[in-house]
């Protein structure tokens, strides 16, 4: 447990800073949601766009734009969209950071199963993600009290913010996995960010397109697993979330098969 | 001194193409403190990286108290204190903190002997890893791999970077763990460094075991090149019949030679002539081997 917990010991702050920031965040969204009427103006606003624009940012059913919730559900999408960034130095934390730097060998050099390196560290992120997520979730929840325009179900708000969560163990755990593999941080990074720009154009695209490719494009993307759009409207997809929860699974379970197997890098 | 430490037994290391290290047969006794002495690139601290298991062997295996390296690493890990060539760790780190945390992996670590290790080695561990000099991280290495009092140490060029009394303070640290019982397997490319706390010596050269020696045998073939400039045309009659003196060259007032042994006899040969400067160089590892093995076996 010391390596969880030295995890937990140094990055708390880190993961504070983020949970005040998305909380702010969240806080703001919810605050300044309109009324009906005002809705009503914002979703024939985003009407007048052109739909190739709306979907590169993750507007493809706009109609939900008419309710406080699908605005708030579509607002969720950019708290995952930052939560990546986080996911994505976390991911980077579990091998690449400590191998790419020299460290790496300072601390397989102690009594640790290599193993323990990645998964306690995995826990620990998971864990901190799971602060972040329920400080956004109070953050909505403060948000709400403050605008009398909306009431939402403060259960719904939590719950819905931390649905954002097995997204963001799954951006740590393929960034892990990658870290594992090249294990250098820089190319780790960019190909994390890759993978999250694909993720999200792939899904918002997809979305819009009625042809077999682009849906089987979409199957690689977690944001169609993540469905935060909806998840206030018709409330968690559990087979979704199993699908995020597995493939974080065997991502993790590839990172540490690969790292058991390997050198280090000098 | 009969019980085996570390064994290795065809120990080879390929990257590609290259072989960093070739079928290599080593082995090192309890109680001793062993040099592991070769250029840089020579293998050293693949040799090292395998025995901690950070490395995989291509071919052959590595035992230590009997263990396999590779699959008892972590057992093996609690028994053995490690400093790399380059220490390299968390730079936003305090050094207590990066003890406390190493300590705390570690188990069973007494802290009131770190202190005491942190005071003779006069090290602030109130600073961050960044802001500490090479000598200070060699430092906190050396308090890192100590702390746990180790029955083995495994120390990649330990006193690179340490000022001279620092180095001793390093000497007299392996003394005693030689006077514990503990051994102690340190790399170096300082024939000097060796000479002065080693039992043992094996050199290594482009990946394979030359040769394995004591201290005290090795360093009876030891030499030194000696240049000696004089102000006028040196009366060099008796210069190479002079017992020692090897290799003899002149070039216009300067004469360059080898000489084995003691210095008496070249500087009273010298006395008469005015000399303006005297230059005296250790020899290099390889030449200090093709002194002990003779010029015919070349090194590969």
């Amino acid at each position: 447990m010391a390596v969880l917990i030295e995890t937990l010991r140094r990055h708390w702050r880190g993961a504070l800073m983020w949970s005040l920031g998305l909380t702010f965040y969240s806080v703001y969204t919810v605050m300044f949601i309109p009324d009906l009427a005002g809705l009503q103006a914002l979703l024939e606003v985003f009407e007048s766009f052109p739909t190739g624009l709306l979907q590169v940012f993750g507007f493809t059913d706009i109609s939900t734009l008419a309710t406080p919730e699908g605005f708030l559900g579509i607002n969720m999408v950019y708290t995952l969209v930052l939560l990546s960034v986080y996911a994505v130095f976390a991911g980077l934390s579990l091998t690449a950071n400590e191998e790419d730097s020299g460290v790496m060998d300072m601390v397989l050099a102690l009594p640790l199963h290599r193993y323990q390196v990645i998964v306690e560290k995995f826990i620990a992120y998971t864990l901190l993600l799971v602060v972040i997520g329920l400080a956004c979730g109070i953050g909505t929840i403060i948000g709400d009290q403050l605008n009398p325009n909306v009431t939402f179900d403060p259960i719904n708000l939590l719950i819905g913010n931390l649905n954002v969560i097995p997204s963001a163990m799954l951006i740590v755990a393929f960034t892990g996995f990658i870290g594992t593999l090249v294990r250098r941080r820089n190319t780790a990074a960019a190909i994390a960010g890759l993978f999250i720009a694909f993720s999200f154009l792939a899904d918002n695209f997809a979305r819009g397109v009625d042809h077999p490719v682009a849906q089987t494009v979409r199957t690689f993307s977690f944001f169609r697993y993540a469905d935060l759009g909806n998840v206030l409207l018709t409330g968690v997809v559990i087979s979704s979330l199993l699908v995020l929860l597995i493939a974080t699974a065997v991502l993790v379970g590839s990172a540490v098969f690969l790292f058991q197997r390997r050198d280090i890098a000098v | 001194m009969n019980e085996v430490i570390i064994q290795t037994e065809q120990l080879s290391k390929r990257y590609g193409a290259q072989l960093a290290l070739n079928q290599l047969n080593l082995s090192v006794q309890r109680g001793e403190i062993f040099g592991y002495l070769g250029p840089n690139g020579a293998g050293k601290t693949t040799t090292i990286r395998i025995l901690l298991d950070l490395i995989r062997p291509s071919q052959g295996k590595a035992t230590i108290f009997g263990l396999n390296s590779q699959a008892d690493s972590v057992a093996l890990h609690h028994r053995i204190g490690f400093m790399p060539g380059e220490l390299n760790l968390w730079p936003n780190q305090l050094g207590r903190n990066i003890v406390r945390y190493m300590a705390s992996v570690r188990g069973n670590v007494d802290m009131r002997y770190v202190g005491e290790l942190v005071e003779r080695l006069q090290l602030d561990l109130n600073k961050r890893m960044r802001d500490y000099s090479t000598g200070n991280k060699r430092k906190l290495g050396l308090i890192l791999a100590l702390m746990h009092k180790p029955d083995l140490l495994i120390l990649d060029e330990p006193t690179s970077g340490l000022d001279p009394l620092m180095q001793q303070i390093f000497n007299e640290l392996m003394r005693e763990c030689r006077e514990a019982g503990r051994t102690v397997f340190l790399s170096s490319h300082l024939l000097s460094e060796v000479q002065a706390i080693c039992d043992r010596v094996g050199i290594l050269r482009g990946g394979e075991l030359k040769a394995v020696e004591t201290v005290s045998k090795l360093t009876h073939a030891d030499f030194r090149w000696v240049t000696i400039e004089f102000r006028d045309r040196p009366m060099l009659s008796n210069l190479g019949t002079i017992a020692g003196v090897q290799d003899l060259t002149v070039n216009d007032h300067t004469v360059k030679l080898r000489l084995f042994g003691d210095f008496d006899p070249l500087l009273r040969a010298v006395s008469d002539q005015y000399v303006v400067n005297l230059k005296i160089n250790e020899p290099t590892l390889e030449e200090i081997f093709l002194a002990f093995y003779g010029e015919q076996r070349q090194l590969v």
